[in-house]
């Protein structure tokens, strides 16, 4: 009896002690990755893929980078590449809410990949609409699921506007898009949120804590020719075909005067695998959907409180302020090395 | 063979009788109807479109929609409708629920299998918008879709430039109008001045005796007043039954014109307003740019102008008799 009593008392500590430090944090997390494929988004997919932190649920595909239909079929190729039927690849909107779609085969190549001709994929698209395949995943896993997105927001608004209950049940939204300092597009305005300003207001203001890695990191977050090497120095299909993409990336970046190439699309990824890679900070992020030179902007109120103007006769007077509750963890700041590093190894993994 | 209607609605006062009218009438099978938050929250609106059917011994699938606009701030009419959007008379819960396909599928699922279909909107736009994100492809296998929205080179009943159903969701309104969608726009302005029914049309409407007749009127005691502080015209105005009845006959609008049609998203003061092109200018060197978006789609929008009084009421009368 007391021998068992002991092993009892053993047995029940190893399982307290593993749930409190951190044994329900190596079962992987659930995402899915909302994709415009495109090359930084090639990077990021192969990034999660090979990231034991992590179960890609599925890949859904929104215009962005290419249209759809291109998108879908890079999508399928990759996963098809890094023999993974087992994600389901489900495509989405056809176009942005309101917006007019505006591709970017300027900087992602004829086909959005580099120009890369990877082999007919063996994987089959899933029939699902991807907005409500989002929807059905979160309802089956409830605050499991970790959604990425990487491309225009149309896909993730048109789920949470058919469904809000989602806002509630996803564990985390980890967007790539936006900026706080200035666009990329232009003087406002990052790629993602600008390809679809409407959509962006939507998930921004849905009512969740939204993880912003904006473009202005991405782009403090480079990958540079000694890293390009590294990936270089050894061989696999992945491998082989995130260098032929990076090497593509840089030398475009390069021609437009930058030292590296941003890793937007794969950061984004980086924050869930590993959150310490990151400095985050919250505030209250609205996206312009109406000014001639800043529709598209994230504005981000880093005072966390509005002047409150009041109405005098002819004039207003300000009458305090009121502060705002925060909708975004903003990324500042990235260990861009450390990122890398774990970015190449990872891809260099298998 | 009956025609087959789709009603999308945010059923409230006048949405109710519309629905009627659909529901009585004898040449229409109306295979859904669909439900979004407007004048009421979608929850109520569901609520009185199975109470409604209800009355009219309707067996209708009912199917629940979006509970909000795409982006705007969800703001509802109920100072209009009454807090139930029926005149709060305490009308008693419906006997059926809705079905559990979410509205944007019911469109898709009942466009596709009714070639043809005619699509009546009575609502806020945003349900069939994220239908057409869904499926681009149902805009061109509907066969019309009457839309009761806008305020076509008037005044709206929200704001100087806007009518209700385009101003609460004008995103969804521009999705809709850029969509390629056969639409006949029937504007708010169509149910003023004389389509009002007035104190004679009410009597004769109550001499009926009906019950569809008594809960018609009685059902819009509260918009009845409420127009009336609105407008300073006394009388009950039904903008959505007007649409239905020119969904039902066409020939009913006396004067249309064809345009290109954009919807206002941008600008606050004039957020919701449906720009009609009038004078076909849309396709001037100066205005292309901005109108790309709609010339684009090659589709003009039917705009009515003008009913026939007379033939609408009759047509109400024939419902509510």
């Amino acid at each position: 009896m007391k021998h068992r009593g002991v092993l009892f008392f053993i047995f029940s500590f190893f399982i307290l002690v593993c749930a409190t430090t951190g044994f329900a944090q190596t079962a992987p997390k659930r995402v899915i990755i909302d994709t415009d494929p495109g090359t930084d988004d090639a990077m990021a997919i192969i990034l999660a893929l090979n990231s034991p932190e992590l179960k890609v649920e599925a890949l859904t595909v929104v215009p962005g980078n290419v249209d759809g239909r291109q998108g879908l079929e890079n999508a399928l190729r990759i996963v098809s590449l890094a023999g993974r039927c087992d994600v389901i690849v489900a495509g989405g909107a056809q176009h942005p809410l309101n917006q007019k779609l505006i591709t970017a085969q300027f900087w992602h190549g004829k086909n959005g990949i580099a120009g890369v001709e990877l082999p007919p994929t063996k994987c089959k698209a899933d029939s699902r609409f991807g907005p409500d395949l989002i929807i059905e995943m979160v309802h089956k896993y409830p605050r499991e699921i970790t959604l990425i997105p990487v491309g225009p927001l149309t896909n993730i608004a048109l789920a949470v506007s058919k469904d809000p209950s989602i806002v509630t049940l996803v564990k985390d939204i980890v967007i790539m898009g936006g900026s706080i300092t200035g666009g990329n597009v232009n003087g406002a305005a990052e790629a993602n949120i600008y390809g679809d300003p409407e959509a962006a207001q939507i998930v921004f203001n849905a009512g969740w804590m939204v993880t912003m890695v904006g473009s202005d990191v991405g782009e403090r977050t480079l990958i540079t020719r000694k890293y390009l090497a590294e990936l270089q120095s050894s061989h696999g299909l992945e491998s082989d075909f995130i260098a032929k993409i990076a090497d593509f990336y840089l030398t475009r970046s390069e021609k437009s005067g930058y030292s590296g190439a941003a890793m937007y699309d794969p950061l984004a990824v980086g924050i869930v695998i590993d959150a310490t890679l990151v400095t985050l900070k919250e505030m209250h992020v609205d996206v312009e959907t109406k000014g001639e030179f800043t529709r598209g902007e994230t504005v981000a109120n880093r005072m966390g409180s509005n002047e409150n103007n009041v109405l005098h006769g002819d004039h207003y007077e300000i009458d305090g302020v009121v502060p705002l509750t925060p909708n975004a963890r903003v990324c500042v700041a990235s260990d861009a090395g450390r990122f890398l590093q774990l970015f190449v190894s990872r891809v260099k993994g298998k | 063979m009956p025609r087959t209607f789709l009603i999308d609605t945010d059923t409230a006062s006048d949405d109710a009788v519309a629905l009627i009218m659909a529901l009585r009438a004898p040449d229409v099978r109306v295979a859904a109807i669909t439900t979004v938050a407007g004048n009421v929250d979608v929850q109520q609106a569901t609520r009185n479109a199975l109470y409604t059917a209800e009355l009219c011994g309707a067996n209708v699938a009912v199917y629940s929609g979006a509970e909000k606009p795409l982006l705007r701030a969800y703001t509802n009419a109920t100072w209009f409708h009454g807090r139930d959007g029926l005149g709060d008379h305490n009308y008693p819960a419906p006997h059926r629920s809705h079905e559990t396909l979410h509205a944007v599928d019911a469109i898709i699922e009942t466009v596709e299998a009714n070639r043809g279909l005619v699509v009546v909107t009575l609502g806020p736009l945003t349900n069939l918008a994220l239908a057409l994100a869904k499926k681009p492809t149902i805009a061109a296998k509907v066969g019309r879709c009457v839309v009761m929205g806008g305020a076509p080179c008037c005044e709206g009943n929200v704001t100087p430039a806007a009518e209700y159903n385009i101003w609460v969701d004008p995103e969804a309104a521009r999705v809709v109008m850029l969509s390629g969608l056969p639409v006949e726009l029937i504007g708010w302005q169509l149910s003023r001045g004389d389509a009002v029914l007035n104190g004679e049309d009410i009597g004769q409407i109550q001499e009926f005796q009906t019950p569809l007749g008594r809960f018609a009127v009685e059902c819009n005691s509260h918009a009845r007043q409420a127009y009336k502080v609105q407008t300073g015209e006394d009388g009950i105005s039904l903008p959505d039954p007007i649409a239905m009845c020119v969904a039902l006959d066409p020939s009913v609008g006396t004067e249309w014109s064809e345009d290109y049609v954009d919807v206002e998203t941008q600008s606050e003061l004039t957020r919701g307003m449906t720009v009609v092109d009038r004078l076909n200018v849309a396709e001037d060197q100066r205005n292309r740019v901005v109108w790309e978006p709609v010339l684009r789609t090659g589709r003009k929008s039917k705009v009515c102008w003008k009913i026939d009084i007379q033939r609408w009421k009759e047509t109400l009368f024939s419902a509510l008799r």
